[in-house]
């Protein structure tokens, strides 16, 4: 089934793209290493059009994966917060993907991406490694995240508007949905 | 590229959790009380919020300090009247009590206040 | 050791060679012995056996070739340990202001950030290119490896056996801008990308991603009993009261 190895493929350059991101945020020194900017997000969102939500759930796993493998964190702490965020992430973008599509660019999904993952790390922070003294985190990383969401967002709206390959993924997938 | 009217919205949102969990974060830390121990040779401090058992060395032997829920109580002292027992639970910054006995000082100190007024037994 | 008969001039690289593959166990013994490792770090109390283990694994991935830098792991156990020292705890050493530095707080910030870099470490160890997941799984996850050598690959750097041609572009070289005309602008940026992307997946299409690398020569044993006295190792040392 030609189609069926295509998305497959599709689906690792993605989870590539997602990998080299995820390096490159974490080779950026931080103060506090953990709260991550979410770079690694962009090929999420601007596959949004045209995988199918059981794709975007196995991209995100790709993601997860990947990153603790390259970066060597599999069995730490970090794979739990890099997994929590993702996946309340993407399961936030789906989700306004799919019912706010008319009134939300990837900019408004990708800030509320950023939003729930921060969240879900926030939360994980303050139980695990920092205790009360998590909470004094949230401003500053809540508004990075928003930031750097923000510019993800644009660049994936004028990504996707005028990319030729994401042109023919989307008109992959109509074909194979049809 | 044009912004749609959702995203505003959304902008907005990421604004007001941001302002949200800022204000009472940054407020609360101003408020926030710790427990300072004081015995012969030994100051310690402790969060309010992890609730736990600590034993204050004193020249009698040990007295037990409880943090429990934000609030502090002498558990126990080798003192023979054991009015540090009974004086109740401490709340907010500034309440103390104190087993002079056994020269162990226990008081809730907020942000911002001096060092320990002098004392003398 | 090792199938390489006598060359005893050539001593030093040939331990450079074995080590990796041979000493250290194949694999997928290396996966499990390391998933088996975790909780023995995850109990440990004692301070200084903490910091034992932590060298420890930090050297066995530096043999394994992965490469250990200061600044990011400092910077990591700093930020936990200073998140700690704000919820006071014990004897005051430093008082700044209503600012405590508390022995209890600094040793539960060094103890946790060991314990993280202790994972990481292990990890890393564990974890080697050889490594097939299983099933379908493993399989996207080699392509997406792939599809991750080919997207950074840099323009006639060093680069082992079958690439005889490099990709028209690559990520490095949208981010520092040399895309050969002149300054990077918006559109330019979609369209290098555009290219990168094409180009990868027909390059891919024509030639199968590449395999794992091939197993190591020389006998497993030693690594299985190697990995099973490391295992062994960490695990009693959760019964050392020092």
């Amino acid at each position: 089934m030609k189609s069926a190895t295509r998305n497959y493929d599709t689906l690792a350059l993605l989870g590539a793209c997602s990998l080299f991101l995820s390096t490159l945020e974490f080779l950026i020194p931080k103060p506090i290493p953990f709260m991550r900017l979410g770079l690694a997000n962009l090929p999420i969102l601007v596959s949004l059009c045209f995988l199918s939500p059981g794709q975007i759930i196995s991209l995100t796993v790709i993601k997860i994966v990947g990153q603790g493998l390259v970066n060597g964190t599999l069995f730490s702490y970090v794979f739990l917060f890099s997994a929590a965020g993702s996946f309340a992430s993407s399961l936030v973008m789906l989700v306004s993907y799919r019912f706010f599509k008319k009134s939300l660019s990837l900019v408004g999904i990708g800030i509320l991406g950023s939003l729930a993952s921060n969240g879900a790390q926030l939360f994980i922070s303050r139980y695990l490694l920092f205790g009360e003294s998590a909470w004094l985190l949230a401003p500053p990383f809540l508004t990075l995240g928003t930031v750097t969401a923000l510019i993800l967002g644009l660049f994936a709206e004028g990504f996707t508007a005028s990319s030729r390959w994401v042109a023919r993924q989307v008109a992959l997938f109509k074909e194979g949905s049809s | 590229m044009k912004l749609k009217k959702g995203d505003w919205a959304v902008l907005f949102l990421a604004l007001s959790l941001i302002a949200a969990t800022a204000v009472p974060v940054y407020r609360r830390s101003g408020r926030e009380a710790h427990l300072v121990l004081e015995a012969p040779g030994l100051t310690e401090v402790y969060s309010l919020s992890v609730s736990r058992e600590i034993r204050v060395p004193g020249p009698l032997g040990e007295t037990v300090v409880v943090i429990d829920n934000g609030t502090v109580r002498v558990k126990d002292s080798p003192c023979r009247d054991k009015l540090c027992v009974f004086s109740g639970t401490l709340n907010n910054a500034g309440e103390w009590t104190a087993c002079l006995p056994n020269k162990v000082f226990v008081k809730l100190v907020g942000k911002g206040e001096e060092e320990v007024d002098e004392v003398s037994y | 050791m090792g199938s390489e008969a006598g060359c005893p001039v050539q001593g030093r690289f040939q331990l450079k060679k074995l080590a990796p593959g041979t000493i250290f166990g194949e694999p997928k013994y290396r996966f499990i012995a390391g998933l088996l490792i975790v909780p023995s770090l995850l109990f440990q109390e004692n301070l200084y056996i903490k910091i034992f283990q932590v060298f420890l694994f930090i050297l066995l991935s530096s043999l394994s070739g992965k490469r250990f830098r200061v600044l990011p792991n400092l910077m990591i156990s700093i930020g936990i340990i200073f998140m700690n020292l704000l919820t006071p705890m014990g004897k005051v050493l430093f008082s700044l202001g209503s600012f405590y530095l508390t022995v209890g707080a600094l040793r539960v910030g060094i103890s946790k950030a060991l314990m993280l870099i202790g994972l990481i470490y292990v990890s890393r160890f564990s974890v080697t290119r050889g490594l097939s997941l299983p099933g379908e799984f493993g399989g996207i996850i080699a392509r997406v490896f792939y599809y991750f050598e080919e997207l950074t690959a840099r323009r006639g750097g060093l680069r082992k056996g079958k690439r005889s041609r490099a990709p028209k572009s690559s990520f490095f070289r949208l981010l520092f801008g040399k895309t050969g005309e002149g300054a990077i602008k918006k559109q330019n940026l979609f369209d290098e990308l555009d290219n990168l992307l094409f180009s990868v997946q027909e390059t891919a299409s024509a030639e199968g991603p590449a395999p794992p690398p091939g197993g190591s020569s020389g006998n497993p044993w030693i690594g299985r009993i190697f990995l099973t006295l490391l295992l062994g190792l960490n695990w009693v040392l959760l019964f050392f009261r020092i």
